[in-house]
């Protein structure tokens, strides 16, 4: 809501700086975004009197002109067509900035130097309306009155002194979308009284019930319909006054029946609608919901659909105005307009946001009513818009209001007690001054009960105030919340005990402590990159572009779609790695939170490129699939999964080639593996990507966080290194299952060092060279027990896998 | 006994030998160590003293101290004639070559800053909650006082999957989760993502991220609030920092409030980053409206409490300096890298 300073003057003295009354807006809950004071941008910019001109010896488009500002002549060089001797001119002399340089494509500001245009000496400038921000007339110079003073302030001389403040009204306060509603509120901050303009209607003798009739058959969702019909209006461009006070609220100038609606729209906050008294068919008003007809044509020339909720303004004939949203073209005041009805109306707020909403069509009128308009003001709004009616546009206004109130609503009231107040707060206020504060913005005090509580009568422009909390609130708020002490103890209660490290953060700790970077990536992406073949992806109903249709499925395409930034950017390595949540729609019934929808947390981490730093004494490496195990497997001892599996699986997946699943106690925790080669080529990667996925709520299950103490043996460990040859399709997981498979519980490592392929080994076939560590609990191992230890594995490779002892 | 005596004869003679080869002190530190140290060649030969009898040890062990005197002093001697060292005699390594270096790793800076709110409040005793990031309307609105049809509840624009099921566009919902299913005294903190469907800007992105806050007991103050929140940002921006509160609203908090601090950047002259005001918002906060009590199943009669708000984008933003929020979301290691 953009509110003027003159206006406001208007009803309550304002005596403050503009920044001390922003301070104070901004302190009672009216925050104040910016100010902006029209005379700030014409600083030092006087009213000058063109002396002379002359055309200029060098340049057949330029003139050199006198100037006179009050004081002293200047030299100026004019570019300006229009110039000429006697011309009373906004004159910027040297040192001072001008809003916009008409030379300037962005129209940055300028400020004036002495300079010398082909030759001739300039110090100073005649200003254009567009160079001063004033207008878009940039072709010439702005021509002021013939009366101007010299040397006079161009903004006193302009009448721009004007500041305008950008308030961000709260979604309760409906009220304080006019500008008497922010001068209510400042009158109760200073203490300066509220002035409200004094209104008398001239009516002329013909009663305005013989020219209209009105009907409210809706009286749910228009419960008061006010109206007054004047004539022998003189359709016309408003009077400069009317047309600037709208122009510095935002508001586009139409004509003077349109321009003192929106006048006292934000004059009291009450949207008021013009009709044109002679398009009305059967010089009636019907206020009903929707009936037969199907659409209705809005004053922006738009086809609006109808439906039976949709309250309707109608003439005998059909609707002539979506009611509380916009008027209708088929009523709309037009210049041959000569008499009019205006409607002060009070309509049901669900009904008028439920249509706005409806109809993705928000006006003025619109964002009054659905916050709650004041029932109780469309009287003195109808009358204050006839006199100005009266006085603008010469109109005869008839005699009586029209006026459908078959309930009145009345002021709210709601029992107060201070205890409770000074409870809630943590303060000491007394009855009298919170009555005292309460009056101040219109609460009266009624009855002071014998319980303690007071009764407070709240007027109808407060519909945010109907319980005592809402007292409690403005109690504070009219106190002052600077003044409400800050309790320098805070209690401490704690539970029983401090909650465990939760994995996320352990994984976090450890993961940024050892090489890899965490990202945030967006959870919105298209439909494509969503889809999975195990997952029906969360498809956004109103999605910002087609880009982010979908909730991600995966982790990994964040992933991706980091690496490739990356990459473009020369960063030709590097470890990321993102936890978040991943959605999918949910028909198979896992557990969830919100029926039909899965979601859970997880981690992906991924890496490529080298895999460590190059150095001069060493090879460049790059990761393998191996690189991304020893990292895994550290990570699992880090959050303490000793019981993981790795279970290999060939068959490419969706997103990977080379995958891995991991298990913990028989359940698919996750998987590793090289990211598919189709998919890479879809982000345009050209480098081998290894990535690991992990599902955390099922580490959170699994995860035994509660560590204990495990004795280790006292005694000696004997090593015993191991060469078997044996075909290459028997896997290193085998052989070491194998040893496991017999060696007992004295084995406590088995360390592959070594394959070899060649002759010595044969065709076909690998030689494997383990180092295998053996220690007892409660004894030293003698040679003879490593002696049948290692026949024992010997026998057992041989036989299960066809395995050679190598010599 | 002639062995021993041949014995003494050839360690004496082969250590002067070694003495006099010795090219530098580092050599001769090694032939003192293999000749005179506590397991050296010298006390190996007292070790065989004991195979003697006992008659014959007295002269041999006489014997073998004029050895390693005569040793020591040669020794002695040497050094004088060597000196120490000169550079020039080690080896030649360029300590100026590169070491081995490891990749860096990094928490977003968005987590530093939720992991420092976090152990703030966790040292007021504040645990942590988490819920979904999918929301029911009954979450994310109703039960947090936004009728339905209620112009509030379109200061937050909602990304829907369904009529009923959308995007959280705050962490609130999670502090209805947290009361439907914990009894009073509560006191934690809620940090989550949440979605706005609002135009990509600078200023704005479609999702970011919150830490909420709620405490709820019996005889919960608005000066308590303050008092909290004032410590919190003392620990967090430092305690030379002015700070106001002025009254705002939100539909599941009355009395409703804004808490703003002196802008750090130009210590309250008024910049472009606090739009000449001075003064930074930094979080929403209130005392938690009763109708919520209500949907919860509370008595508003027996409890009260706060809650609080903040963006760890915008405090992140300012912190460092960033004007534009997409940069957290972009993921570019030049920026990851100035966190580390």
């Amino acid at each position: 809501m953009r509110v003027s300073r003159n206006w406001l003057n208007n009803y309550v003295a304002l005596g403050l700086t503009d920044s001390e009354l922003a301070e104070r807006l901004t302190m009672a809950g009216l925050e104040v975004e910016s100010f902006e004071s029209q005379a700030d941008n014409l600083t030092g910019i006087v009213v000058g009197e063109v002396r002379s001109v002359e055309s200029h010896p060098n340049a057949r488009k330029l003139t050199v002109c006198r100037v006179f500002d009050g004081k002293r002549e200047t030299q100026v060089v004019c570019g300006a067509p229009n110039v000429a001797a006697g011309l009373k001119i906004a004159f910027a002399p040297e040192g001072i900035s001008v809003r916009r340089n008409q030379h300037d494509p962005e129209g940055g500001p300028l400020t004036i130097g002495r300079v010398s245009l082909r030759g001739i000496e300039s110090a100073g400038m005649i200003c254009s309306g567009y160079e001063l921000g004033i207008s878009d007339d940039r072709e010439g110079i702005l021509i002021l009155d013939t009366n101007a003073i010299p040397g006079v302030p161009l903004s006193r001389e302009l009448g721009m002194d004007d500041t305008l403040f950008e308030i961000g009204v709260t979604a309760n306060r409906p009220d304080l979308l006019s500008h008497i509603g922010v001068a209510r509120e400042i009158s109760a901050n200073t203490g300066k009284p509220l002035k409200l303009p004094r209104i008398r209607v001239p009516e002329g003798k013909r009663e305005v019930g013989k020219a209209l009739s009105v009907r409210v058959i809706d009286t749910i969702n228009c419960p008061r319909y006010s109206a007054r019909v004047v004539e022998n209006v003189r359709v016309e461009p408003s009077p400069g006054w009317l047309r600037d006070s709208l122009t510095s609220v935002g508001i586009r100038p139409v004509n003077n029946v349109v321009d003192i609606t929106n006048y006292v729209l934000m004059e009291i906050g009450q949207p008021l609608h013009a009709f044109d008294y002679d398009r009305l068919a059967g010089n009636a008003i019907i206020v009903r919901g929707g009936g037969g007809e199907k659409s209705f044509v809005t004053l922006d020339g738009k086809r609006r659909e109808v439906r039976e909720d949709t309250l309707l303004i109608c003439d005998g004939g059909g609707p002539v105005a979506l009611a509380g949203v916009m008027g209708g073209l088929n009523s709309e005041i037009s210049a041959r307009t000569t008499s009019i009805v205006i409607e002060s109306a009070y309509f049901n707020p669900v009904n008028i946001r439920r249509t706005s909403k409806r109809l993705g069509l928000s006006t003025e009128a619109s964002q009054r009513f659905e916050r709650g308009a004041d029932p109780n003001i469309t009287a003195w709004a109808l009358d204050r818009a006839a006199q100005l009616l009266s006085e603008v546009a010469g109109g005869t206004v008839l005699r009586g209001r029209i006026d459908v109130y078959p309930k009145k609503i009345r002021e709210t009231r709601i029992t107060f007690n201070v205890k409770n107040s000074n409870k809630l707060l943590g303060i000491t206020l007394r009855k009298t001054e919170v009555s005292t504060l309460f009056n101040r913005i219109g609460i009266k005090k009624i009855v002071q009960q014998k319980s303690g509580g007071t009764i407070y009568s709240v007027p109808t422009w407060r519909p945010d105030i109907t319980r005592e909390v809402d007292l409690v609130e403005e109690a504070a708020r009219l106190y002052g919340y600077e003044k409400i002490g800050t309790a320098g103890e805070i209690r401490l209660n704690l539970g029983e005990h401090a909650p465990a490290v939760d994995v996320a953060d352990l994984i976090r700790d450890y993961l940024s402590s050892s090489g890899f970077r965490e990202i945030v990536t967006n959870s919105m992406s298209d439909r494509e990159t969503a889809s999975h073949p195990e997952a029906i992806p969360v498809i956004l109903a109103n999605p910002i572009s087609l880009d982010m249709t979908a909730l991600r499925t995966s982790l990994l395409q964040g992933l991706l779609t980091t690496i490739r930034h990356n990459l473009f950017h020369g960063i030709d390595s590097s470890r990321f790695y993102e936890i978040g949540s991943v959605f999918r729609m949910n028909p198979s019934g896992d557990p969830e939170i919100i029926s039909g929808y899965f979601e859970e947390e997880r981690l992906c981490l991924a890496m490529y490129g080298l895999e460590s730093p190059g150095h001069w004494e060493d090879k460049p490496k790059k990761v393998t699939i191996f690189t991304l195990k020893g990292e895994a497997n550290a990570l699992f001892r880090k959050i303490s999964l000793d019981n993981s599996r790795y279970i290999p699986y060939s068959t490419p997946t969706a997103l990977s080639e080379r995958s891995i699943f991991i298990e913990i106690k028989g359940e698919r925790v996750g998987s590793l593996g090289l990211v598919s080669s189709a998919l890479l080529k879809r982000y345009d990667i050209d480098t081998e990507v290894f990535f690991l996925d992990l599902a955390l709520d099922k580490l959170r299950k699994s995860g035994s966080t509660a560590l204990t103490f495990r004795p280790y043996s006292r005694f000696p460990v004997v090593r015993r290194d191991l060469a078997v040859i044996v075909n290459e399709s028997v896997t290193i997981g085998q052989i070491e299952d194998a040893i496991r498979a017999v060696a007992g519980p004295m084995l406590r490592e088995i360390i592959l060092f070594d394959i070899y392929r060649g002759e010595q080994a044969g065709a076909g076939k690998k030689s494997c060279a383990f180092s295998l560590e053996w220690v007892s609990e409660n004894r030293t191992l003698e040679q003879q027990d490593i002696l049948e230890l290692m026949g024992g594995v010997t026998e057992k490779l041989e036989s299960s896998l066809g395995a050679v002892l190598r010599q | 006994m002639a062995l021993l005596d041949q014995r003494i004869d050839d360690v004496r003679a082969s250590a002067l030998r070694d003495i006099g080869d010795a090219k530098d002190g580092a050599d001769l530190e090694l032939v003192r160590v293999r000749f005179l140290a506590r397991k050296g060649m010298v006390a190996a030969l007292f070790e065989q003293l004991t195979d003697l009898p006992p008659e014959g040890r007295p002269a041999f062990g006489k014997k073998i101290n004029e050895l390693r005197q005569a040793i020591q002093s040669a020794f002695e001697n040497r050094i004088g004639t060597l000196g120490t060292p000169s550079p020039g005699e080690i080896p030649r390594i360029d300590l100026t070559l590169p070491g081995k270096e490891k990749w860096s790793g990094s928490k977003h800076p968005l987590t530093r800053t939720l992991d420092e709110i976090r152990r703030i409040f966790q040292g007021m005793g504040f645990g942590i909650a988490t819920g979904p990031e999918i929301e029911d309307d009954y979450h994310n609105f109703e039960a947090l006082n936004f009728p339905p049809d209620h112009p509030a509840r379109d200061m937050q624009d909602t990304f829907f999957a369904s009529k009923n099921v959308l995007l959280r566009t705050h962490t609130s919902p999670v502090q209805i989760r947290v009361m439907e299913s914990t009894q009073p005294p509560i006191r934690v903190i809620i940090p989550g993502k949440v979605y706005r469907n609002e135009a990509i800007s600078a200023r704005s992105y479609c999702l970011f991220h919150q830490v909420e806050g709620l405490y709820v007991d019996t005889g919960v103050t608005f000066a308590e609030l303050k008092g909290t929140l004032v410590a919190f940002a003392r620990q967090f921006y430092g305690s030379g920092l002015q700070y106001r509160f002025r009254p705002s609203y939100f539909p599941f908090t009355e009395p409703s409030a804004e808490m703003d601090i002196t802008c750090f950047l130009c210590r309250g002259k008024g910049c472009r980053v606090c739009k000449k005001s001075g003064w930074l918002e930094i979080l929403g906060c209130g005392m938690v409206d009763p109708n919520v009590y209500a949907f919860v199943g509370y008595d508003p009669s027996k409890y009260s409490g706060y809650a609080f708000g903040m963006g760890i984008e915008r405090i992140t933003m300012l912190r460092y300096g960033l004007d534009d929020i997409r940069i957290f979301f972009e993921n570019d290691v030049r920026f990851l890298k100035q966190f580390p």
